[in-house]
């Protein structure tokens, strides 16, 4: 295995164990934080608070032991996009995620950082997420159970 | 090059969905608070601020069509100005202006004030309203739903910035 190939896709995959497993310390912080998204309907705030730092942290931490690489980068890229797609539309009705409120002016700084820093993060999900499709060779028909 | 799994790449994420999903439920059950599967998070906000008083749109209404309140908008000039409650005073709150304290004294202690900022999740009229308490306000009533909960009621907004500037001593 070639160091370029392992060292974006250990990575990748620490920065998810590390964010779900702060999450996953805290639930109740988190489910506020997705609250004060308002994106979800109140029902699904907790619910989702509570699966999606695991997804984080499971896929994670298969893609830093090389297991079940292609399916825990999949997963993983499409949570970046969903991230990124809550935090654009908070951008686009001047949402403050941090204090909840709606400002026509300040707070669009600090989402606009979040977005770019996502945005890096995902170009890098995608480039390990080609690899790992890339250097795993599906075994012909004859060899499959 | 390595061997594909016999999962192929669909798989092994339904595989980890499940997973995950698993070990979710599975630790949340064991943990010393767990977090509930329904929360009312309305509820949750408020209790948070359990000594503060509150008023429901119904009341706020009401309070606005007889004048006996003065509403107290916490906004931003930016928000205040795109649209406000008719006849609030615009003070924005910033917990870090060293003069807020001077600020919030200009109000009248004689009315009843409704501070208000944008919604539910918004933490800046309940500063507010603390602030007011510290600094002997005994008048001061919180409207949680904010302006969009105004906004809600179909009542009639004013626009523009605030016609004698901001609210100053």
């Amino acid at each position: 295995m070639r160091l370029v190939t392992v060292v974006p896709r250990v990575v990748f995959g620490l920065l998810f164990v590390w964010a779900g497993a702060v999450k996953i310390a805290d639930p109740h912080a988190f489910a506020e934080t997705v609250f004060n998204y308002q994106i979800l309907p109140d029902v699904l705030v907790n619910p989702v608070a509570l699966y999606l730092p695991w997804l984080e942290a499971v896929c994670g931490l298969f893609l830093v032991v090389g297991a079940f690489t292609r399916g825990a980068a999949l997963v993983l890229c499409t949570l970046m996009l969903v991230f990124l797609a809550a935090l654009g539309y908070n951008f686009h009705r001047g949402l403050d995620v941090a204090c909840g409120c709606f400002s026509a002016g300040g707070g669009e700084s600090d989402l606009a950082a979040n977005i770019l820093r996502d945005v890096t993060i995902l170009l890098l999900g995608l480039l390990v997420l080609a690899r790992e499709v890339r250097v795993t060779r599906t075994a012909p028909p004859e060899l499959q159970p | 090059m390595k061997n594909a799994s016999p999962l192929g790449i669909a798989g092994e994420a339904l595989l980890l969905a499940v997973l995950s999903l698993v070990l979710a439920g599975g630790v949340n059950m064991f943990r010393p608070h767990p977090l509930p599967y329904v929360q009312d998070w309305s509820a949750t906000i408020r209790e948070r601020y359990a000594d503060r008083e509150f008023v429901d749109l119904a009341e706020a209404q009401r309070l606005w069509l007889t004048g006996e309140a003065l509403f107290v908008d916490a906004r931003d000039a930016g928000s205040y100005a795109q649209g406000h409650i008719p006849g609030a005073l615009h003070l924005p709150f910033d917990a870090f202006d060293p003069d807020m304290a001077t600020r919030l004294s200009a109000l009248p202690e004689d009315r009843l004030l409704v501070v208000y900022c944008s919604s539910i999740s918004c933490g800046l009229s309940h500063e507010m309203a603390q602030n007011l308490d510290f600094l002997g306000y005994d008048k001061v009533v919180v409207l949680a739903e904010g302006f969009v909960g105004w906004q809600s009621l179909d009542a009639p907004v004013e626009q523009g910035p605030a016609a004698g500037g901001e609210v100053s001593p």
